[in-house]
């Protein structure tokens, strides 16, 4: 057959593809030259197209070697699907077909190549050289398979190497298939009988026969014979020891035939072009006869015994090796399985810990503020100690140093009065300024006097009584300095001791007392708190119900701060105006009193009633209000550790934090332990009732 | 009469007895005026308004009772009366975002960390109030001796020929 | 007194105590219309009305001083000029001044003068040039606190010359306050660097016919009266005292606050601008000075010359639209007040009939002089330097031009606009002193002391010698028939 002339090539494949026109068009140039001069190429842009053209190219009883399908296409049509539907067809089963993909899941892959709808899958963007050598070899295959008597006209056109395949495969062909089937299928039978081990042994001493005793190679053991991607060029046939047929995973050799290796090594790769598919070592010590693709063809077509033991040989192997694919499998899935198994387990248990954590990190908050504050604490008493002290002294001095002064006894009274002064609130102190500035028509001056206590004309003429004009100035200077010492010393006195007050609390908080609690009158304590309130309650009233109380055994600066936290809840849940409402009274035998802090808030919703001694920091304005406003959680700690209970019962209008406290602490009670393990408050009640109850049964 | 007020916004009276001190030398050419919370500071900026004193310099600390000191500036920015006074914010716990709102919203002049240095507030109250004068009063002279003199001065020098 | 007080300029608020400043004001106006004056035309009452309403308004400065002045002009329109609302009697109709005349005293030549110097001074203050040039003057001078005194002395005196010297002294002070900063407290140095910058502001002043409105008003006066003063005739006269004077106030001063500071360290780093906006202004700056210098060579008066850097500074777009805004109008519009009460006052004879209220003759000249300059000395002490020349002016020239008397009006009007500017005793005297006294150096005492000895020392030399020299050099100006 000569070539027919380009322009009428006996083929056409069809390209199925989205790609704009220029490109369709280089590629479809392209594909044609791929396709020799058998093939041509036609391009389509969607499937009813292609349809369409298969529809022509029947009709002109062209055949179509390789359909090319792009994906996806137009619609969202899958390239795979488009190639599944055209396989169908009986007419174009023989066709290759080859799938352009950028994606493509293994599923459908699978499922493809299940159906044998699929021959090549590129994925794109592909090389045109790729695509062109794709190409050429399925046109190849194509022609080999349906029309071999073409092969030799492929010669200048096709892939060498695939042509002395082909040119084997026509020439074995060319001889009498149906003779030598015969003789096979004969052959095949009467072998069926023998075991492997006499098949493989007949199958040796025909190929020593035919090939005249082939050399035997010994290999130690742990050899490697060939490595996966090797090209091998030879054929083993074992006659003693074993290998180990492995293959690369991602992480790790894979280990895929150890007794299922059979005899025939290298089969695989000499039936793919020679490319090693495994890595192959000897497991033990190994002899082999060793058997060249040119001495196998030789000793095939001389002795057909030998082909049929050969290939007998060859489909058992084969058979044990699928067979040990498939057990593979199977121990894959059952892997697998177990692998999800051990998942999902490990995901509860992340989950768990990660709850764990949380909890524990809020633990941690607490212990952490706890060793800090204690930590504080410490390293801030010497200081202040030391402020404290030179305080003291600076007064002694200063007294000292006024008393031998000219007219220092004045001076020394000036220097107590303000050391003893309380200060005016801003207000009141702007008022009197005032209406002295005005009696005096002279702003400093009253500014200046007021500052040192004088606060009206009177007071000022007594003060200056009798001294002259000239050194009303000087004194008045004078007056003011002694006065700045005085409130100066006052605040520092008052600041340390605040300081000092801070340090305790923080102690007592951070770490048991040493000394028990004392026996104490609650409404001190409530009454103190109130004050601290000072202008915060400036526009709420306070109402008083105080009963009869006996003094309750307690640490009393941490109820102290029980009583701040409930009043400033109390007054952030009323705003700007309303009643505060503090109640307190005694059980009839007096062995518990309750202290009920009611506001005439909105209430607290019922939810938020669940969670409000929850344990947590409150963090107003972003800054953790330590002491004040640590929250209910630490209220309840408290309360808890005196043997006590808080009550909460909140409706809109009315809120009320009932605090129930014994009068005396159970022995070896709860309020020596103040130590830092965080109490989950919902176990917290009932150990509270517990201890309640113990409390009653002891007294 | 149409005094400058200095209004100092703190609720610790220790404090504010310091920061009154340090603003001692202001007093004389200035109406220095306290206040422990933003209700009370209001009130001493209605008497002052209502003398048509202006508003010239607020101190103020961010954690007060009731109203916190950077609503209390934005109040202030708000209202046309106190929107060009200058605003300095004194305080140890203002958060950044606390801050960043102060600064978008009431146009904050200044930061001062307590603990702070007599010298610091000082210098920042004379860069304040001099901004303030030079942009809001007339007669700049009595100033000179307190505020940036040469500043004052200069400014003097723009606007005035004899007579 | 040259500032208004803070109550009066705070606006519309009515104090009981304006209230009756303004009924006397009233009053004060409403005289000369009940009673009829022997001897003075019923034009003369008509002024007289008005300069009384002056006297009282300017006095007490219960409106703005420059609201009196355009008030003056007002009133004079309103009731001797040529369209009267109350016509005057028939036979002295014709001679009315045509109202337009008291309006164009809103623009008089010596005004235009002034607004040259005012643009000029605004300019200076843009470009910081009188700091820099301070800066760079002072440098000479060393560390030596007499001799940094001198130097600022100088550069004040210079500065004032050409310009306001308020401008000048607020200026200098600015300079001056970081140094005083840097002096150990109580030391007395302090006080003579601060009280060394108004003095010499106030000095400087009287160089020039535009270092201080009295010398303008007092210059105009003068060319009405028919002696053409310009701007190097005045400098001649004035200037070798104003140095003799300066160099007496420095002694002074250098004495008066010696301290133990030996030395002083200046800050003296100038930048000059060097923007060709900046070029154009330095360049139009040396030429007017130069041409004000140079007035005998190429004629050119001064008031012409003066409207040089008007021209030229607003044409090159060097002084802007809003540069324009911040002139100081007021203080041309308090001049004009007084140019047109003068030119009332002299048109309807008031100040003939005044003066001849008293037997001059009888009065020596020396003491003639001596009240003169004195009334002139007290009253701008107390109340604007500008007001005190508005009003004593006129007057002052008319004595002098009358017979028998034995100075010549260019003298009184001299002694006047010097008396006016030797008048710096107070802070409140003068601006430049206000300033100075701002910065709290000095007490008002240390001031007072300083202000009258050199008051003193200006009078004695100014009033009583200088005259004699002039007289023997043959400077004072010869009458131009007009």
């Amino acid at each position: 057959m000569t070539p027919p002339p380009s322009s009428a090539k006996p083929c056409v494949m069809l390209l199925c593809t989205t790609e704009p026109e220029e490109v369709r068009e280089s590629l479809a140039a392209d594909l044609s030259e791929a396709g020799g001069h058998l093939v041509s190429a036609e391009t389509v842009t969607n499937t009813e197209e292609l349809r369409q053209a298969l529809q022509d190219m029947e009709e002109r009883s062209t055949p179509v070697p390789v359909i090319i399908v792009d994906d996806p296409l137009r619609d969202g049509v899958r390239g795979g699907d488009v190639l599944l539907e055209i396989h169908e067809d009986p007419r174009y089963r023989a066709s290759r077909k080859l799938l352009l993909s950028e994606h493509a899941s293994l599923e459908e892959l699978t499922r493809l190549l299940n159906q044998g709808a699929l021959n090549t899958r590129l994925k794109k963007p592909c090389a045109r050289e790729e695509l062109m050598d794709a190409v050429r070899r399925l046109v190849t295959d194509y022609i080999i398979e349906q029309a071999p008597g073409e092969v030799e006209h492929l010669a200048e056109y096709f892939d060498p190497r695939e042509l002395s395949h082909a040119l084997v495969a026509s020439e074995r062909l060319r001889r009498d298939l149906a003779t030598q089937l015969r003789t096979v299928k004969r052959s095949f039978l009467s072998v069926a009988d023998l075991s492997d081990m006499q098949l493989e042994e007949e199958m040796i001493r025909e190929f020593d026969r035919v090939l005249d005793q082939p050399p035997r190679q010994t290999f130690p053991p742990d050899t490697v014979m060939f490595q996966q991607g090797d090209t091998v060029d030879r054929l083993w046939i074992v006659l003693d020891g074993k290998v180990r047929l492995t293959r690369q995973a991602k992480e790790k050799e894979v280990v895929m035939h150890m007794e299922s290796a059979g005899r025939l090594i290298g089969l695989l790769a000499l039936s793919q072009g020679q490319t090693a598919f495994y890595t192959c070592c000897t497991a033990t010590e190994l002899t082999a006869l060793t058997v060249t693709p040119e001495q196998l063809d030789f000793a095939l077509q001389t002795s057909p015994g030998l082909s049929v033991y050969f290939d007998t040989v060859l489909i058992r192997t084969l058979g044990n090796r699928v067979r040990r694919s498939a057990e593979l499998q199977m121990e894959v899935e059952d892997l697998n399985s177990a692998l999800a198994r051990e998942r999902d387990q490990l995901a509860e248990t992340l989950e768990l810990l990660r709850r764990t954590q949380s909890r524990l990190l809020e633990t941690e908050k607490m212990a952490t503020l706890g060793l800090l504050s204690a930590g504080i604490a410490h390293e801030l008493n010497n200081p202040i100690s030391a402020i404290q002290r030179s305080a003291d002294y600076i007064a002694e001095d200063l007294e000292a140093i006024l008393g031998s002064c000219r007219e220092g006894s004045k001076l020394a009274e000036q220097l107590q009065a303000a050391h003893d002064a309380r200060p005016l609130p801003t207000r009141e102190e702007r008022k009197i300024r005032n209406r002295l500035a005005d009696e005096l028509s002279d702003r400093t001056l009253a500014r200046r006097l007021v500052t040192i206590g004088i606060h009206t004309r009177g007071e000022y003429e007594a003060f200056f009584e009798g001294v002259p004009r000239e050194e009303r100035r000087e004194r008045l200077a004078m007056l003011e300095r002694v006065h700045q010492l005085g409130s100066g010393l006052r605040n520092i006195r008052s600041c340390a001791s605040r300081v000092t007050g801070i340090v305790k609390s923080l102690r007592s908080y951070a770490r048991p007392d040493e000394e028990g609690p004392a026996f104490e009158d609650i409404h001190e304590g409530l009454e103190d708190t109130l004050l601290l309130f000072g202008h915060t309650l400036r526009n709420i009233q306070v109402e008083r119900r105080y009963g009869d109380l006996p003094k309750v055994q307690c640490r009393a600066a941490q109820l102290n701060q029980v009583w701040t936290n409930l009043i400033s809840n109390a007054i952030e849940a009323m705003g700007e105006e309303g009643t505060l409402t503090i109640e307190t009274g005694a059980d009839r035998e007096n062995e518990q009193v309750h202290v009920s802090i009611i506001d005439t808030g909105p209430g607290i919703p019922e939810d938020v009633q669940q969670r409000i001694f929850g344990l947590h920091f409150t963090t107003k304005q972003g800054r953790v209000q330590f002491g004040l406003g640590m929250g209910l959680s630490i209220c309840r700690q408290i309360v808890t550790r005196h043997g006590g209970s808080i009550e909460l019962d909140s409706r809109p209008g009315r809120t009320c934090f009932k605090v129930i406290l014994p009068v005396r602490q159970p022995v070896g009670g709860e309020t020596a332990r103040a130590d830092l393990t965080p109490q989950n408050p919902t176990q917290d009640e009932p150990q509270a009732r517990q201890r309640n109850t113990q409390h009653g049964g002891l007294s | 009469m149409n005094q400058v007020l200095v209004l100092c916004i703190e609720d610790e009276q220790e404090v504010r007895d310091a920061i009154l001190r340090d603003l001692e030398p202001f007093a004389e050419h200035f109406q220095v005026e306290a206040a422990e919370t933003a209700d009370a500071a209001r009130e001493v900026l209605q008497e002052a308004l209502a003398r048509k004193d202006k508003l010239g310099l607020v101190l103020c600390d961010h954690l007060l009772p009731g109203q916190s000191g950077v609503d209390f500036l934005v109040e202030l920015k708000k209202d046309e009366r106190t929107a060009v006074a200058r605003k300095v914010l004194i305080t140890g716990q203002a958060s950044l975002e606390d801050t960043v709102k102060a600064v978008n919203e009431a146009g904050l002049d200044s930061y001062i960390a307590k603990p702070w240095k007599r010298e610091e507030l000082q210098e920042i109250v004379v860069k304040q109030l001099t901004e303030f004068v030079l942009g809001n009063v007339e007669e700049l002279l009595p100033y000179v001796s307190v505020l940036d003199g040469p500043r004052l001065l200069e400014e003097v020098g723009r606007r005035k020929a004899d007579k | 007194m040259t500032e208004p007080t803070a109550a009066a300029s705070s606006g519309g608020s009515m104090t009981v105590g304006r209230m009756i400043t303004l009924i006397i004001a009233l009053i004060a106006f409403t005289i000369p219309w009940l009673i009829n004056f022997p001897g003075l035309s019923p034009e003369g009452h008509r002024v007289l009305s008005v300069f009384l309403l002056a006297v009282v308004l300017w006095l007490t400065e219960a409106i703005p001083l420059h609201a009196t002045a355009v008030l003056i002009i007002f009133l004079l329109i309103l009731f001797i000029s040529d369209r009267a609302l109350i016509p005057l009697p028939e036979e002295y109709a014709p001679d009315a001044v045509s109202f337009g005349q008291y309006f164009a005293t809103l623009a008089d030549p010596i005004l235009m003068l002034f607004l040259g110097g005012f643009v000029l001074a605004n300019c200076a203050s843009k470009y910081h040039l009188d700091k820099n040039l301070a800066r760079v003057v002072l440098r000479p001078f060393g560390t030596s606190p007499i001799w940094i005194i001198f130097g600022l002395m100088l550069v004040t005196a210079v500065f004032s010359m050409f310009m306001s010297n308020t401008a000048t002294a607020a200026t200098m002070m600015a300079v001056v306050l970081p140094i005083i900063r840097t002096l150990p407290p109580g030391d007395r140095l302090a006080a003579g660097l601060a009280l060394s910058i108004p003095f010499a502001a106030n000095l400087g002043g009287i160089g020039t016919p535009i270092g201080t409105p009295p010398n303008a008003i007092a210059v105009s006066a003068m060319f009405e009266a028919g002696y053409d003063v310009g701007f190097f005739d005045w400098m001649m006269m004035m200037l070798p005292f104003v140095i003799v004077v300066m160099v007496a106030a420095w002694l002074m001063i250098g004495w008066f606050f010696r301290s133990d500071t030996k030395e002083i360290k200046l800050q003296i780093d100038s930048k000059f601008n060097l923007e060709p906006a900046a070029i154009i202004f330095y360049v139009t700056f040396a030429v007017t000075v130069l041409l004000w210098m140079t007035e005998a060579l190429h004629g050119m008066a001064s008031t012409m010359v003066g409207f040089l850097p008007v021209v030229v500074l607003i044409s090159t777009g060097v002084f802007t639209t809003k540069d324009m805004q911040s002139i100081q109008w007021h203080v041309l519009w308090l001049m004009a007040g007084g140019i047109a009460l003068g030119a009332g006052v002299r048109h309807s004879g008031l100040d003939q009939w005044m003066i001849g209220l008293v037997d001059w003759e009888q009065v020596g000249t020396l003491l003639l002089v001596a009240l003169l300059s004195i009334i002139s000395i007290i009253l701008s002490t107390f109340i604007s330097n500008t007001a005190t020349a508005n009003l004593i002016v006129p007057l002052g020239l008319t004595l002098a031009a009358s017979s028998g008397v034995a100075i010549s009006p260019v003298e009184a009007g001299v002694f006047i606009a010097v008396s006016c500017s030797l008048a710096m005793a107070l802070p409140v005297s003068t601006p430049p002193n206000a300033i100075a006294y701002s910065t709290g150096v000095f007490s008002t005492r240390n001031m007072m002391i300083m202000g009258a000895m050199i008051g003193v020392v200006g009078w004695v030399i100014f009033i009583q010698f200088a005259p004699l020299v002039w007289d023997a050099l043959g400077l004072m100006p010869e009458v131009t028939p007009q």
